[in-house]
This record gives C-alpha cells, structure tokens and sequence, in this order.
C-alpha cells in the first residue's frame, strides 16, 4: 500500500513540478525575462516599483522601458514561472522555481536502504 | 553590496571544494565578511577543511531544506576549536561562516529520495547573505550540470569554473563555459589546477584563454604538499608562501580589486 502511495505522491510531486522554472528553461528565456528573473531571485520577492527601479538602473545595453518590464511580467506569469501577491502599489513578485523531483528508484530499494542504514546506528554509538 | 561566488567543475575530483576553502579565508583574512556553503549535497566534503564533525554539525544544510530549522542555525563559526590547526587557527576570530551539508547517510539518502524544494535553498542563501551582511558568499556547487547548481550559477556575480589538463576536463569544461554565458554569469573565470611543474605556466594560461574565450585567474601547480595535507586544514594559511598558496591569492586579490 504504501508503494502504491510513494507512486501517486511522485507522480503527483512530478506533475506539480511542472509549474515552476528550472535554471534550464531560465537559459532558454529570452533576455529580457531571464534579466528580470535573476533580479528577483537575489532578492527572494520584489514589489514593482522596485523592479521598476532596478531594471532602469541597468546598463543602457540591458535596460528595459516601463513596458517592456510589464510585458516581461505577464509573459513569466502567464507560464507560472512568475508569482505575483498582492494588489496595485503592494504587489510583489516572487520567482517558482520548480521542485527537485525526488528519485526514481523503487521504493523498495529505498526502504531497504535505509533499514540498512538504521541497523547500522547502534553499532557506531557503541564505537563512539 | 555582497557578491555571490559559484565555484564549480564539469568533473569531478579538480579541487573544487579546496580551491572554495582557500579562497573564502584568503578573503575573511583580508578582513572581509563571509559565508561559504556547500551545495554538493550528494558528496559533500567542504566541512573537513574547516575541521566540522558530524558532532559539531548538528543541523546542516539537509535540515534547512527539510524545513526543520533556520539557515541561520546551520552557519557554523569556527571558534576556539580552529586554533588546533596552524592554518584554520588564523580563522578563529575572523567573520567567516560555513555552512555545511550533512554526511548523514539517512540525511543524504532522504534528499536523494523525496527531492527537496529549491525555493527554499534561493530563500536560505539570499538569507544567509544577508543577516550576516556578507561581503562574499562562496558556493561550492556539485560538480557537472544539475538544477541547484544551474540556480546558483544563474544568480552568481562571479563564476570560477576549476578544471585540469585532461581532454575530459577539456570536453566539459566547454559545456560549463556555454552554460554560463547562457545564463548571462556577469563575471567568468577559469581556474587551471593540478597542472605539472613542468609545463610552462604562461603558455598553458594563454592556451586556456584562447581555447575558451575567458579569462584563466590562476594556474595552480600540482603539489604533493597540498596532498599529504589530506584537507586537514586551510592549505593558503598554513603554507602562505607556497606557490599555490601565492597564485590562489591572486585570485583572492583579482576578487577584491573588482568588488
């Protein structure tokens, strides 16, 4: 039963893993949405006017215009790479970046690892 | 404002935990504020250097990932402990944080099993950096191309990519270099380790900045010194006037002087 469990709570782990980004798909954006993803990330969330701020004080090669930003903005949430909390000026961004799927071995490999690894524990506090 | 240093290597076995070590004292020595971290969560190995044991690493990075703790509680100072080594010694009053991955192996196991969230590894680094008010965050990442190591390189400011004079290294090395770029890495070094005494230094890091198209911060001499050591202690402290030691502080200082 349980093996039927881990199998249903990958596969649903899995499914919603699609949802966020990956750093792979963040190398396939086009610049302007990878620029503003990155900016984000080093600041874990960014209300706009913030954004707004950091994106013109680039460098001139890489700066985006108030609608450019916006644009980028509805792209990345359209694909729900791109959280957005809150309304008007309290609006805030925060990137998802998607889960790291757990292993696809069978469960019963891991199961009998770690009872391997569980018996092991009494013998190494008696050599400590 | 702190800047995020990925540390990385297309293979494994360059030296890449040892040259991340290094280089986060060279810069708390230089008086600076900072975090290293290791992100190899499936062969961790950093914490040696810096002379953590599993009973001294109570909560690791694996526990933050689990939701079990805050990142600030798995930052481990050195302490009066470090003063038993000739090299960690001088780390002991320095602001220096290190924050290590477990070598549990039910704690390894279980992140490989049920995977973990990496918004929260983003939220615990940028964190980290800054409570601490760290002027350096240093990552030593898992070597080859994976997600974590892909994020920390996408929010880095600096990339250093470790390699060897081995046509495998070569290989990868292009794939790590291409990746960086994609991701539009501000700052990309290559760091040459493990190169014989008898190779012209000059010539190889000419020959590496052409292969690549980047700059080589170092050319690192292969040293039995640094081997028999056997990452017991901070190799660039202990030994500061050995030629490895004087061309990892180059970097330290090209580190700084870009800052």
């Amino acid at each position: 039963m349980s093996g039927l469990f881990e199998e249903l709570h990958r596969k649903l782990e899995s499914d919603t893993g699609k949802r966020g980004i990956s750093a792979w798909d963040l190398a396939q954006l086009p610049a302007g949405q990878r620029r503003v993803i990155r900016l984000i990330l080093r600041e874990v969330q960014m209300a706009y006017p913030e954004l707004c701020r950091a994106t013109a004080a680039l460098p001139a090669e890489q700066r985006l215009e108030q609608g450019e930003l916006d644009e980028v903005l509805t792209r990345l949430q359209e694909k729900a790479w791109l959280i957005r909390l809150g309304q008007e000026e309290l609006t805030t961004y925060r990137v998802n970046l998607r889960r790291k799927s757990g292993s696809r071995l069978a469960s019963s490999i891991w199961e009998r690892l770690g009872r391997q690894i569980d018996a092991r524990k009494p013998a190494t506090r008696q050599q400590e | 404002m702190s800047r995020i240093i990925s540390i990385h290597s297309f293979r494994g076995g360059t030296g890449k935990s040892n040259i991340s070590a290094n280089l986060a004292a060279l810069l708390a020595i230089e008086g600076r504020r900072v975090g290293v971290v290791d992100t190899d969560i499936q062969s961790p190995g950093l914490h040696v250097l810096f002379g953590l044991d599993e009973k001294q690493m109570k909560l690791t990075l694996n526990e933050y990932l689990r939701g079990e703790c805050a990142i600030e509680e798995v930052a481990y100072t050195l302490g009066n402990g470090a003063k038993h080594a000739p090299g960690r010694g001088k780390l002991f009053d320095r602001d220096i944080w290190v924050i290590p991955s477990s070598i549990n192996a039910g704690e390894i196991s279980a992140i490989l099993r049920h995977g973990y969230d990496v918004n929260r590894l983003n939220e615990g680094l940028q964190r980290v950096r800054k409570q601490l008010a760290l002027d350096y965050l240093i990552i030593d990442t898992h070597p080859g191309l994976n997600d974590e190591t892909l994020l920390s390189i996408a929010f880095s400011d600096v990339l250093i990519v470790v390699l060897r004079l081995d046509q495998q290294d070569f290989q990868g090395t292009a794939v790590a270099v291409d990746i960086a770029r994609s991701l539009d890495v501000p700052e990309l070094m290559l760091v040459v380790n493990q190169a014989l005494s008898r190779y012209d230094f000059q010539q190889v890091q000419q020959q590496v900045t052409e292969t690549y198209n980047a700059p080589v911060a170092a050319v690192l001499p292969l040293t039995e010194d640094l081997v028999e050591l056997q990452s017991s202690d901070i190799f660039a402290l202990r030994s500061p006037e050995h030629p490895w030691s004087i061309a990892l502080r180059h970097i330290a200082t090209r580190l700084l002087e870009s800052a």
